[in-house]
């Protein structure tokens, strides 16, 4: 059974709209590299260098070059920042601001270490149950850039992260009353203290869109690894990893990237 | 304009929006402790007989008992002068309060039953329709208020810490899972006296 309400339905319009965002930069910029590829295809194809007493062909010589050329191990860094999360907590109560470091090797493995502040406020329309909570969280992981072009300035990126946020929360509600027996008493619960770990698989884009920044999006399936409860509650949202409605979800980011290069 | 990645993005995009925020709320959410039954040797039985399940509340209520040499003594909430003029005396006495369960129920091989919020012990009265005797049960517990989320509102969870009854029918209780929940987990065994057939 599911049901949303008008703010979650803004929230998805607005991860829709930084998707068809990104899509259309990715397009973009791959209409004007086809057309750059094919301009100096042409000339290439028309120049034959002179190598003692050997002609070959311009394009056979980069292509053999390109192949041998090494790639650095180290390219460099990039710190990057979550534009979505303000935004989100802005509409719904239910945000976060992170920035993430991430180093380059080789332009394919990227160790990463993201830190962040995540805020939650939040009353059920039906059960008027509060809860609330601000806290930071921090994820470790590695993402692998899986295009086959590695030079190139754009990434595609799948990894993994390793999260964890210690917290504490409020959580109060109504009076609660024996139907049966009589009496009632208060549902109040403050600094309630939480530690919760947790993994994400990601699939990330960024596509270069200055000569140091990128711009990209990425998408998690987060699965909840250990959740500290207590027997009045369990955590409703939880910094960094989002609502725990079920044991795992989705989530994103719309990143504004800095390249730090080597 | 390749549309291929747009398609591809668009579909990943739908995946995001159709994935969170499911309400997730158990459907069974009466929290009721479970009571089941078994013969002396340990046997799961369907208790034929029917029971009737009365629990003391707090507090006191005034009945009237009226007694006839050679009849069975009648007690009421409410005064009844038509026995009075049939010959029985009438004594007024301060009881406990009570309240009905259970009423009446038979063929089953477990009985549902609330537990109270704030009393530390419930005190609960098996009246068998074929025994004239009576069983009393006493189960110890604590209860706490449990939010799983706050869509789901508040239940009133318990913990079993002790349990204790009569011989009347009940040969002896056992507590097989102290908590109390909505998940409907057997948390009591009730050994009826005799071995089933």
């Amino acid at each position: 059974m599911s049901r949303y309400t008008s703010t979650e339905w803004l929230n998805r319009a607005v991860v829709c709209l930084a998707v068809m965002l990104t899509a259309m930069a990715v397009e973009a910029q791959d209409v004007t590299r086809r057309n750059i590829v094919t301009q100096v295809d042409s000339a290439v194809n028309n120049i034959n260098i002179v190598v003692g007493t050997d002609t070959m062909q311009a394009s056979q010589y980069v292509e053999q070059v390109e192949e041998e050329m090494k790639i650095p191990t180290l390219q460099g860094f990039t710190l990057s920042a979550d534009i979505a999360g303000p935004i989100f907590y802005a509409i719904s109560k239910k945000g976060s601001v992170e920035a993430a470091l991430r180093l380059s090797i080789k332009n394919q493995y990227y160790p990463i270490v993201e830190v962040g502040y995540a805020k939650c406020d939040h009353t059920d329309d039906n059960t008027k149950i509060h809860y609330s909570t601000s806290a930071p969280f921090m994820r470790v992981g590695l993402d692998y850039n899986i295009l086959k072009n590695r030079r190139q300035d754009n990434r595609m990126m799948v990894g993994l992260r390793y999260g964890l946020s210690k917290f504490n929360y409020d959580m109060s509600g109504p009076l609660i009353t024996d139907p049966i027996w009589g009496g009632t008493a208060p549902f109040d619960y403050h600094d309630v203290t939480s530690t919760c770990h947790w993994a994400e698989l990601v699939l990330g884009v960024q596509v270069k869109i200055l000569k140091y920044f990128h711009m990209g999006w990425s998408v998690r399936y987060k699965k909840e690894l250990k959740v500290g409860e207590h027997d009045h509650s369990r955590p409703y949202y939880i910094p960094g990893y989002g609502t725990t409605t079920n044991t795992s979800c989705w989530g994103g980011t719309y990143n504004l990237i800095f390249d730090l290069r080597l | 304009m390749n549309i291929k990645p747009l398609i591809l993005l668009c579909s990943v995009s739908a995946i995001v929006l159709a994935s969170c925020s499911s309400n997730n709320c158990p459907l069974e959410n009466t929290v009721l402790c479970n009571y089941y039954f078994y013969d002396i040797e340990g046997n799961a039985v369907t208790y034929t007989d029917t029971i009737t399940v009365t629990t003391l509340m707090p507090g006191h209520k005034t009945v009237y008992v009226y007694r006839k040499l050679g009849e069975l003594t009648v007690t009421l909430d409410t005064p009844d002068s038509t026995l009075v003029i049939n010959g029985y005396s009438e004594t007024p006495t301060t009881v406990r309060r009570d309240t009905i369960l259970v009423n009446q129920s038979s063929t089953h091989d477990h009985i549902q039953l609330p537990m109270s919020y704030f009393n530390a012990a419930d005190t609960l009265v098996f009246k068998y329709s074929s025994i004239s005797r009576n069983d009393t049960i006493i189960v110890a517990h604590r209860g706490y208020a449990h939010v799983e989320l706050p869509e789901c509102g508040t239940h009133y969870f318990h913990h079993l810490s002790d349990i204790e009854a009569t011989d009347a029918a009940i040969d002896h209780v056992e507590i097989v899972n102290p908590l109390v929940d909505y998940k409907g987990n057997e948390n009591v065994k009730i050994y009826f006296n005799g071995v089933a057939e």
